[in-house]
């Protein structure tokens, strides 16, 4: 069995804690407007170009292979658990010292389940941690595959309006909370977060919906992350559109008062992820 | 220098032992020589003395003239006696120093382990119930003394050494004669205090291992958080062993310290010579490339082979070379002070240019192994596994130095299209791994005059600027002329891409038990890494896997491009900003603009 894997970054701090290895899935049902990582939306190997790299040749090839920059390329290859493995044991003296490890990220990892369950597996009997960030969009019987082998969940919630989720992010937010729901009753390890987006995620009333429902599980932390521009030239790569173009990241004050209000509501708060 | 020997006997027991052996052997020059120097030596301090106590007889301000006749009192008792307050060796220490730079325009008279062989008299003191905080300032003035001298270069010297570089480099911490931690409260205050000063020196280094208190460690972190480039890490974990490999006293090993930059030497026993030569390796590869331009049906294994040949070849040279220059030191610019401070000199009745010390080496740094690899990596692989290209004209096309829109292509090509050292690939590391490693146990096998072995090293200090001036197009899509990757272990510019845990499993690839002259590791990291507690915590999680990765050394620039991009613009606004060069520190403005755009260029790792 094989996965589509898009990415694998290396000394990554910010995703699950100490010094982690993030392979990033392929493939995601939903199609976020801020989504930094547009190349991992579709499940195909997509081709690109990259105009920054490219030198104008007096004939372009087209070609991956024959081009001598790297400008045409594709996004996406399919790799094997063991291939993945291995790139992942590169780093584990890192992991050892940091308290780090192994995060799968997407792309939505629960659309490929079956892959993400047997390489998580595989991690695990290696001795390495493991975490996956998930938008919790799949079935329930798959996601709790993966979290039988699995650290750390790192579990999006973003719309709670069950329209104004189905329409802008094509999500089922019912599924969505049915499955933190079964991870937190099956007391598996998760930490819920929230994207600042701003004209999407930030308003008073989705902050409260999502307080009250993460309270009503018992869960006691949470995470912000702040909207930044970083995938913006992402888009060019692949050919996209870009709404959330002049959208400016939330203020550092817009911040704090979000991280004020869930504070208050008893949450322990963490911006920008462990 | 046996630091701890004049601090424990004084300068006038010193003397008395030399006249007993002088007495002995009256035909012997090196004792009179050394005599000469001593007593010149206590006749300098003596006119300190003098000056001091003539100063405060015309001083009004009562402080000031109480610090005057301090300065007189100590300065006349160290003249002769040893000291026995912190502020009597320092004196004595700095005049020690001083005079040694007189001696012989000494680029690199480093202080040792000054945090063990100072414990005492702190500890005497604070036990005597002196405030920590007048030795703090103590302390706190010699680190700006140590920034007072400037040593005379020639122009091509200035060049190698870019940025002035006195190299009074301190090694703390690291591990007691029993293999035990040797940190201590003054270790703590060397660091605590270099966060008032902030300048090039100290060039305080830190020795790391495995026993590294955790709150040591930290503090380590956030001096290098000031984003001086100081202090430098030292490895024990793989130091000693490879001193042990090279002859020297499991006791001697463990007491290592650093000279220069990140010269590696067991303090007051040891004559290193650790500067003596330079090895271009690129500059081996052109010339074995070109000499294989028009050979038919050559394969990748033949050209590797070659290039073996020439090293050793070249080795014999460089070997030659140093020892007649080696030759000339002992004939032309002995040191006699500076050897009585030497451990063995005396017992000998010798020199240390003349074989006087207990460890004599040559170190001879091989540079370019990063270029190295890159290149025959990709000429393996696009001229015999891809065949894009014949071996002919690849090498024509580095002739020309790239000129031509086909050559065009093909430099981008050679650029982006192959893996690159820095990145943790396994069939890149292992070229130069191999080729550094002939050229290591090569050198290894020649003898210089004093006694003693040639050892290798892997650093440049700014050479790899004026190294990559020597050497043409190379087929890692350098261009002629251009400067070879920096550091001496660091990845070629801009070439590694998968961030710091990569570049350091790369570099873990060399054997790094066999550099005992000393090797360089430069990581450049955005401020923001190292943010808060948290970010103490994962650099300093980052270090302690360095430690296990068996790596010699490592330095960090934590400068934003866009600060030093600023400084670049407007020196005149930033005199005072300090950045890491090679295994030491400068004023960003007083360096060229080549090394500021080096340091500039270098990849810096963001998360």
């Amino acid at each position: 069995m094989k996965g589509l894997i898009f990415n694998i970054q290396r000394y990554s701090i910010h995703d699950g804690g100490g010094i982690r290895t993030l392979i990033f899935f392929k493939g995601c049902p939903l199609h976020c407007p801020w989504c930094c990582n547009p190349e991992s939306q579709k499940s195909i190997v997509e081709e690109s170009k990259i105009k920054e790299r490219c030198i104008k040749c007096s004939k372009c090839s087209h070609n991956t292979d024959d081009c001598p920059s790297g400008a045409i390329t594709v996004f996406g290859k399919y790799m094997s658990v063991d291939e993945l493995v291995k790139e992942a044991e590169k780093d584990m003296l890192f992991y050892n010292t940091s308290g780090g490890g192994v995060t799968l990220s997407g792309g939505e990892v629960l659309s490929q389940a079956e892959f993400a369950a047997e390489l998580l597996g595989k991690l695990k009997q290696l001795g390495i941690n493991t975490a996956v960030e998930t938008s919790g969009e799949g079935s329930t019987e798959n996601l709790l595959k993966i979290a039988k082998y699995t650290d750390l969940i790192l579990f999006d919630l973003k719309i709670m309006n069950m329209d104004k989720a189905r329409d802008i992010l094509g999500a089922d937010i019912q599924l969505i909370k049915k499955n933190l729901r079964a991870l937190i009753q099956n007391n598996y390890n998760v930490i819920p977060r929230i994207p600042l987006i701003p004209g999407y995620t930030m308003d008073e009333k989705n902050i409260r919906d999502i307080t009250d429902f993460v309270l009503s599980l018992g869960i006691n932390k949470i995470h912000i992350l702040p909207f930044h521009q970083y995938g913006e030239k992402k888009y060019e790569y692949i050919n996209k559109e870009y709404s959330m173009k002049n959208i400016k990241p939330p203020s550092e004050k817009e911040i704090n008062d979000i991280k004020e209000k869930l504070e208050l509501k008893g949450l322990k708060v963490n911006i920008g992820g462990l | 220098m046996n630091f701890e020997l004049v601090l424990n006997s004084g300068l006038g027991e010193i003397i008395n032992s030399v006249e007993k052996k002088q007495n002995l052997y009256k035909e012997n020059n090196f004792y009179k020589a050394s005599l000469i120097g001593l007593k010149a030596a206590q006749n300098h301090i003596l006119r300190y003395y003098q000056l001091a106590s003539e100063m405060a007889e015309k001083e009004i301000d009562k402080n000031r003239k109480n610090e005057l006749l301090e300065i007189a009192e100590i300065s006349k008792k160290v003249s002769s006696e040893k000291p026995d307050t912190f502020y009597e060796a320092c004196q004595l220490l700095w005049y020690i120093s001083i005079i040694a730079q007189y001696e012989s325009n000494a680029s690199s008279l480093s202080l040792g382990r000054f945090d063990q062989y100072m414990y005492k008299f702190y500890k005497n003191d604070i036990d005597k119930g002196i405030d920590k905080k007048i030795l703090k300032e103590i302390l706190e003035c010699l680190w700006i003394k140590t920034n007072d001298v400037v040593l005379i270069r020639s122009a091509s010297s200035a060049k190698y050494f870019a940025g002035f570089p006195t190299g009074y480099t301190i090694a703390i911490g690291g591990l007691t004669e029993n293999g035990r931690c040797a940190v201590n409260e003054l270790s703590y205050l060397c660091l605590e205090s270099y966060h008032d000063i902030k300048l090039p020196q100290p060039n305080l280094a830190v020795r790391i291992n495995e026993l590294i208190p955790r709150e040591f460690l930290n503090l380590t972190v956030e001096t290098i958080r000031l984003g001086t480039g100081i202090p430098q890490l030292f490895n024990d974990e793989v130091i000693v062993p490879g001193f042990l490999n090279r002859g020297v006293t499991l006791e001697d090993a463990r007491n290592y310290a650093v000279v220069g930059c990140v010269e590696l030497s067991i303090p007051g026993k040891t004559y290193g010579l650790h500067d003596i030569a330079l090895f271009n390796l690129l500059k081996i590869m052109e010339i074995s490339l070109k000499a294989y331009k028009d050979k038919i049906n050559i394969s990748f294994d033949d050209i590797i082979i070659h290039i073996k040949e020439e090293i050793k070849k070249y080795t014999a040279l460089v070997a030659e070379g140093s020892n007649i220059v080696d030759i000339g030191h002992r004939e032309y610019a002995p040191v006699p002070f500076l050897s009585a401070l030497i451990d063995n000199c005396i017992e000998n009745g010798k020199d240390i240019t003349d074989g006087g010390a207990k460890y004599n080496f040559s170190g001879v740094q091989g540079i370019g192994e990063a270029n190295l690899s890159d290149s025959l990596y990709a000429l393996k692989k696009i001229v015999f596994e891809e065949k894009r290209i014949t071996f002919k004209r690849l090498i024509e096309a580095l002739e020309n130095n790239y000129e031509g829109e086909e050559e065009r292509k093909l430099r981008v090509r050679l650029i982006n299209k192959y893996d690159k050292y820095g990145n943790d690939c396994d069939q890149v590391d292992e070229i130069s791994s191999d080729i550094l490693r002939y050229f290591d146990k090569e050198l290894e096998t020649y003898n210089n005059p004093r006694g003693g072995k040639f050892i290798p090293g892997a650093y440049t200090v700014s050479a790899h600027i004026p190294l990559g001036e020597a050497v043409g197009a190379t087929p890692d899509g350098r261009k002629a002329r251009e400067q070879l990757a920096d550091g001496g272990l660091s990845p070629m510019v801009g070439r590694d891409r998968l961030g710091p845990s990569a570049v350091l499993k790369s570099v873990s690839k060399l054997d790094n038990y066999l550099t005992t002259n000393g090797s360089l590791l430069n990581i450049k990291f955005n401020p923001k890494t190292l943010d808060g507690a948290d970010g103490i915590k994962k650099f300093g999680d980052f270090l302690l896997a360095f430690t296990k990765l068996k790596i010699q050394h490592i330095q960090f620039n934590i400068i934003s491009r866009d600060v030093l991009i600023e400084a670049q613009k407007h020196p005149e606004l930033n005199k005072g900003l300090v950045v890491r060069v090679a295994g030491y520190s400068a004023f960003f403005v007083e360096l060229n603009k080549e090394i500021q755009d080096d340091i500039i260029a270098r990849t810096e790792h963001v998360l």
